[in-house]
């Protein structure tokens, strides 16, 4: 067959540390012990599942999948940094868009936590306008 | 952007992997070059086109300007 002479794809060894996966199991554990103090065993148990799982599947998939090893932590290079950028750029409009919305409703349904979306509007709005004014000046 | 890279990668028997070593990124980024989905800023085209000991025009070809009417 064709394929049997086909080289194996280059595999390049993880560049991501263990900060991300180490913080991932340390935030499990501060979940999960406060839960468990509080006496509900099994969300503490699912909630260190969670967080200890997807520390685990990080480290695994690394080796095989670049977006894993970025999301462990790695940026050796500008095309890497630029994706942490662009991912980072889209969150943030995930998130402003869930503030918005979050404050919209709020309003509407003089729901108690409208204070806080308004915050987190205030907070966005003035960062953004921070961040685009220092690096316009920046250069 | 087109460009010659893994032409004159594959000339001198590198893999991705080395010639991410040599130019310090990853082999990720030396694929994504390659296949054009990513182009390299001014500095790595130069490093780029250093190593291959060629003027960074001759690597990299910009795509064509339509002629004016």
């Amino acid at each position: 067959m064709q394929t049997k002479n086909r080289p194996r794809p280059e595999k390049s060894p993880p560049a991501g540390g263990w900060l991300v996966p180490g913080l991932s199991v340390a935030l499990g554990v501060l979940l999960a012990v406060p839960v468990a103090l509080r006496g509900d065993l099994g969300l503490a148990a699912a909630l260190l599942a969670v967080m200890v799982g997807y520390a685990v599947v990080l480290v695994v998939l690394s080796r095989r999948f670049e977006a894993a090893d970025l999301l462990r932590g790695a940026a050796v290079d500008e095309r890497q940094h630029s994706v942490h950028v662009r991912a980072a750029s889209f969150c943030g409009y995930a998130m402003a868009t869930a503030a918005v919305g979050g404050f919209g409703y709020g309003v509407l349904t003089d729901h108690p936590a409208t204070t806080a979306f308004a915050l987190l509007c205030f907070v966005g709005g003035v960062s953004y306008i921070a961040a685009m004014v220092y690096h316009a000046v920046r250069g | 952007m087109d460009n010659d890279v893994r032409a004159l990668r594959t000339a001198r028997g590198w893999s991705q992997q080395a010639l991410g070593e040599r130019l310090g990124v990853s082999r990720q980024t030396v694929n994504a070059i390659e296949k054009g989905r990513y182009d390299p800023s001014l500095p790595l085209a130069i490093r780029i086109a250093r190593l291959f000991q060629r003027p960074v025009e001759e690597i990299f070809h910009a795509d064509e300007e339509p002629a004016a009417p």
